[in-house]
């Protein structure tokens, strides 16, 4: 994608619907995820993600569960259920919103 | 290509040389690497490959800490809100509130100041003696993100002792004032003090599951 910067307030609202969806993932998943899902459009970057989840953990809206995976430990991100709620009202927010811009680049003129 | 267990350890090794030192902030890094490596086409030298990759490394540490830090002092605030949403609280505040305007009548102003800042103190006292020992006995400071910032809880309530002394006179001259700031200041430094063994025993626990396979 030429403006990813276009994402960006999206971020947090990608991840929860991700976890909404998948009910558990890990930081690489969700990377990958994007990716296949945007087919290669969106690249997240680590710099962004991990923050942003680390955030959303703080914040009470994701739980971690650490396994352990092939002689390395891995930590799965999964919705509380204060994230639960929180990822449907970010969900409608995010909808309102797309909806407002398609409005705004794309006006549909009547004749009343 | 799956990394050996001996890769693993390299790539330990090398995050902690690059002073990513907490090892709850390093083992997500080493999964993620790990994957991203072995789900290369090509594989180049892992030397090359963690060193293209350490400056986001870097970041994700630096954010983590400060997300911690006022995830912690967030937390602290919620503390104080689980106490005023419960009876007790304001029974216990009203029977302090009485205490003290009972002792307001019958001590001279100098013993009033010091029966107001007695239980104050005892708490800071005893948060220290807990300081002190934990830091000394577990040493999990040195090890982990989420223990390194943990004291930083008790900042805050601190800082209201520590403004006290220069308005001191003006406290004095308004008792109730007085008894408001400390009362308040007291349920500061027992919500933190709470809070803190909360989270030092959720430490703990993470701790010991860390210790038995990364370090």
């Amino acid at each position: 994608m030429g403006n990813s910067k276009l994402y960006k307030g999206s971020l947090n609202t990608i991840i929860l619907k991700l976890l909404e969806e998948k009910g558990k993932m890990y930081g690489y998943e969700i990377t990958q995820k994007v990716k296949e899902l945007t087919k290669g459009e969106l690249k997240i970057t680590e710099g962004a993600l991990y923050p942003a989840l680390h955030k959303l953990e703080a914040e009470g809206l994701l739980d971690v569960e650490v396994a352990k995976v092939d002689n390395r430990l891995r930590k799965y991100y999964k919705l509380t259920e204060a994230g639960e709620k929180e990822t449907v009202n970010r969900l409608a927010e995010l909808e309102e919103f797309i909806r407002s811009m398609q409005n705004l680049v794309n006006p549909k003129w009547s004749i009343e | 290509m799956k990394l050996t267990k001996e890769d693993i350890l390299n790539i330990n090794d090398y995050l902690k040389k690059k002073d990513i030192k907490f090892v709850d902030v390093r083992f997500e890094l080493i999964d993620h690497l790990v994957s991203e490596y072995e789900s290369l086409d090509n594989y180049p030298d892992l030397d090359s490959f963690l060193r293209k990759r350490i400056s986001w490394c870097k970041q994700v540490s630096e954010a983590k800490a400060k997300t911690m830090h006022w995830g912690y002092q967030k937390d602290l605030w919620k503390r104080v809100l689980v106490f005023m949403k419960s009876p007790y609280f304001y029974l216990i505040t009203f029977v302090i509130a009485f205490v003290y305007f009972q002792l307001y009548t019958i001590l001279s102003l100098e013993l009033f100041e010091k029966a107001v800042l007695f239980p104050f103190f005892g708490v800071i006292i005893f948060q220290f003696t807990f300081f002190l020992y934990n830091h000394y006995k577990n040493r999990l400071k040195l090890k982990l993100l989420s223990a390194n910032y943990l004291f930083n809880i008790f900042s805050l309530p601190h800082l209201l002792l520590y403004i006290f002394s220069p308005f001191k006179d003006f406290f004095l001259e308004y008792p109730p004032l007085f008894l408001g700031y400390i009362g308040f200041a007291l349920v500061l430094n027992i919500a933190a003090l709470v809070e803190v063994t909360f989270k030092q025993k959720k430490i703990k626990r993470e701790y010991k599951f860390l210790k038995e396979i990364l370090i």
